[in-house]
């Protein structure tokens, strides 16, 4: 009973509580600190749903109204007459605009473009451009490059060097929209050396540019750059012109030693290599060189080519079997009894069942 | 002298506390930092649609065993997917119902010889079918193997793409799922394994197998599973993730490299739990191979789930994580303390072995000795009291860090009601259901040394989930 007393006392008066035991004053004062910490967390929740409920409530308010005057700017409907923008609305404002800025092109961005510079927000976009929240940046580098804003373009080619990914592929995107040419030149060459860059950006980048501006750059570029370089640039080279890609990628094809490029280079190529050289490539080392060597081998189309594929059918790696399959049974003349034969004079059974599965794939009967 | 000793075990489960809860407490505050970081980057998807547009093709596997009710929407929801480049797999791991027979209906499938290479090992496959209907769907006919690892593995050997997400043939995933669960992948090449936060699907309204409204579950034990998987996936993983040591991917939505699951030899059709085990492996795998990797988690609910609403169907379930968390640690033990192991072998590891692994023999023990000690008098009451309280509060304390955590990054309660409801839920697992989940993993831990084997499981669904 005394003890259960002592205990009692302890827990009314804990902190120089005497007479309990050390376990029970340190177990009390945990107790004690993580109600109470339990109690702050519960505030806290309560403070970062209200501030988002407010937070919310605001955007709701700014953007219902200017966005009736974007829509007006958009179709041309009203005078630019838009009321001043206040402080507290321009961050807002600019999320909707940039939303807006992104799906149009042509007078539309034009009568945007109109709005938004009579409302100040280009100064404040540049403002914006430098300020340290990265979110904050990026959606300001991404304005500039909407409002095609040139006095920007110094700044954001050195942001193109910027170690952050998120940062130097914006201000390579915004780049382009303003100037594609200049762009281009300056960009390019970064390509193969910035491979932390998504690829859809890059490849959106340079389609924004167009095949026109790309191709002589990109062209002079993949043949000087070393094989693994090359090899990554060779994917967007697709976006280049014909003429320019085909003849880069049957040189490459003819030059290289590296599987890597001659895998991307046979990926882009047409026609027009030598067939020795093909038989070389059909018999690589590297199992994707010997798969895109049969791709190539389909696309050129030739019946009598068909041999060639016929032996790869029974190679070691399933996509090989695989895409040489699928590249005989789309050649000319290739139809079910004619398969049907190759298929039976078959030995190895991987061959065979990766041509059954093609035939039936390209629905032949 | 029993004073003495009294004390000395009151010393020793002040330890454990103080232990689990630093641990636990370390884990938060490296979750909010991983939440911030993941918030920032988010930052793009405001700005540019195109960045949610970067993408790796991804193969669904959906093993099935039994899912006769409700595969065909749930399939339909996979196939609806917003992500430019994916194919469905379903697995049919010899059903006893008409989970086939309905897959043949519902899709118009028809047989198909697939010329695939058997990579990781399996039951064997008796057909291969393609839908007439749907270009990206897949279906695979084979030997009941016993367990969804086998029923995964035969999908990983059919699918073709060089990422592969193992789904739950009942979980709900939202429509950018995948996008989100790509990004690890895109942002560190080295990722081969990412999961994300997984939630409670009772009590959210479905329509065509995506979520309409987020609401709580009206069932008790559903509740406390909410706060639980807060809890787990917002901490307790996401803590784990810039250490570079989550050790469970869940099993109800993962996505893999699949170059990754082959060299590791794919799931291991005798794990109880082979969703961790499988995890577990591939750290040690690479570990021993001293090769550069990282595991990959996002707090964004990517996949809800249906939480069992009986003791039965939880029971059985929380014995058989437990059971699989023992074996994936045992077959996995290279780990424990290897030099070579890094924060897995020397943070990870030793805390799940100490905290969850033998956690409900110390917290079992410690209701024994508290509650037996004060009946026999060999301690006071109020110190029991006190003990017991303190366990209450520390749990609590955990509990509000998971909500904090939750309306920090995600909030997806947003009534106030829900959330008084979620602090009542907090308060009151505490009482009852937290000391059943001790008895249940307790089972769990007796199974896994007793070496029983486990088979498919099913649960009994909710209302909510698979209507529609």
């Amino acid at each position: 009973m005394s003890r259960a007393i002592s205990i009692a006392g302890t827990m009314l008066d804990f902190p120089f509580a005497s007479g309990s035991s050390a376990p029970i004053s340190v177990a009390l004062w945990v107790t004690s600190a993580s109600i109470a910490a339990s109690l702050l967390l519960l505030l806290y929740t309560l403070e970062l749903r209200f501030r988002r409920r407010l937070r919310e409530r605001r955007r709701a308010g700014v953007v219902a109204q200017w966005r009736v005057i974007i829509a007006d700017a958009v179709t041309g409907a009203a005078a630019l007459a838009a009321p001043k923008l206040l402080r507290s609305e321009r961050q807002e404002f600019l999320r909707l605009w940039v939303y807006t800025r992104s799906m149009l092109e042509g007078a539309a961005a034009d009568r945007l473009i109109a709005l938004a510079q009579g409302l100040g927000l280009t100064e404040f976009v540049r403002v914006q451009a430098r300020h340290a929240h990265l979110g904050t940046r990026l959606m300001a580098m991404q304005a500039l490059g909407y409002l095609r804003d040139a006095e920007s373009v110094p700044e954001l080619a050195a942001a193109t060097d910027d170690a952050n990914m998120l940062v130097s592929i914006t201000a390579a995107e915004a780049l382009g929209a303003i100037d594609p040419a200049r762009a281009m030149a300056l960009l390019i060459p970064k390509i193969a050396r910035r491979r932390d860059w998504p690829r859809t950006h890059v490849f959106k980048v340079l389609q924004q540019a167009g095949s026109a501006v790309i191709s002589e750059p990109l062209y002079r570029c993949i043949r000087a750059a070393v094989d693994d370089d090359a090899a990554y640039l060779l994917q967007f080279a697709e976006i280049a012109e014909f003429d320019v890609r085909d003849a880069l990628a049957v040189e490459l094809v003819c030059s290289r030693s590296g599987p890597e490029v001659l895998a991307a280079a046979l990926k882009l190529a047409t026609g027009h290599v030598p067939v020795p050289r093909i038989d070389e490539l059909l018999a690589h080392t590297a199992w994707y060189v010997r798969m895109q060597a049969a791709k190539l081998v389909g696309r050129m189309g030739r019946t009598q080519d068909a041999g060639r594929l016929e032996k790869l059918l029974a190679d070691e790696e399933w996509w090989v079997r695989y895409r040489a399959a699928k590249a005989l049974v789309r050649l000319p003349g290739m139809n079910a009894p004619v398969l049907e034969q190759i298929r039976t004079r078959l030995d190895d059974r991987y061959a065979r069942d990766i041509l059954g599965q093609a035939i039936a794939e390209e629905g032949i009967r | 002298m029993s004073g003495q000793f009294a004390q000395a075990i009151e010393w020793t489960f002040l330890a454990y506390f103080a232990g689990i809860n630093i641990a636990y407490l370390a884990q938060c505050l490296s979750a909010v930092r991983r939440v911030r970081r993941y918030l920032k980057s988010a930052a793009m998807d405001d700005l540019d649609p195109a960045y949610s547009t970067v993408h790796l093709p991804i193969s669904l596997v959906v093993p099935a065993y039994n899912e006769s009710k409700s595969i065909v929407t749930s399939i339909k929801a996979l196939l609806q997917l917003e992500y430019p480049d994916f194919e469905v797999v379903v697995v049919n791991d010899g059903s006893t119902d008409d989970t086939l027979e309905k897959l043949i209906a519902g899709f118009q499938l028809y047989p198909y010889p697939e010329a695939y290479r058997k990579q990781v090992p399996c039951k064997p496959v008796r057909a291969t079918y393609r839908s007439a209907r749907y270009r990206n769907l897949r279906v695979v006919s084979k030997e009941n193997g016993g367990s969804k690892a086998d029923a995964a593995n035969a999908g990983i050997n059919v699918c073709r793409n060089p990422l592969v997400a193992v789904v739950d043939a009942d979980g709900v995933l939202q429509r950018n799922s995948l996008t989100r669960a790509v990004r690890p992948f895109l942002e560190n090449p080295e990722t081969v394994a990412a999961g994300g936060a997984i939630r409670i699907a009772n009590g959210c309204t479905l329509r065509d197998g995506f979520l309409e409204e987020v609401a709580l579950p009206r069932n008790p034990l559903a509740l406390m599973q909410v706060i639980e998987y807060m809890r787990s996936f917002l901490f307790g993983r996401m803590g784990w993730e810039p250490l570079g040591a989550v050790l469970i991917v869940s099993g109800a939505f993962g996505v893999f490299r699949r170059t990754t699951l082959i060299e590791v030899g794919g799931y291991n059709p005798q794990a109880v739990g082979e969703d961790m085990e499988l995890v577990v492996r591939i750290h040690r795998i690479m570990k021993q191979q001293r090769r550069r990797y990282h595991i990959g988690f996002i707090p964004d609910p990517v996949c809800w789930t249906d939480a069992p609403e009986s003791l039965k169907d939880l029971g059985s379930q929380r014995t058989r994580w437990h059971h699989g968390l023992g074996q994936a640690l045992m077959l996995n033990r290279w780990l424990l303390l290897n030099p070579r192991g890094g924060t897995v072998s020397w943070l990870a590891i030793p805390f799940y072995v100490l905290f969850e692994l033998l956690g409900p023999l110390i917290e079992a023990a410690g209701f024994v000795f508290f509650l037996g000690g004060a009946t026999f008098g060999l301690i006071a009451w109020p110190e029991a009291v006190v003990f017991l309280l303190l366990a209450l509060s520390l749990g609590m304390l955990m509990s509000v860090c998971a909500i904090m955590l939750e309306e920090f990054s995600f909030p997806m309660y947003r009534k106030p009601r829900e959330l008084a409801l979620l602090y009542g839920a907090a308060l009151l697992e505490n009482f009852g259901y937290r000391q059943l989940t001790v008895w249940w993993r307790l089972k769990g831990f007796f199974r896994w040394v007793t070496r029983r084997r486990h088979k498919w499981e099913t649960i009994t669904r909710s209302a909510s989930v698979g209507a529609g």
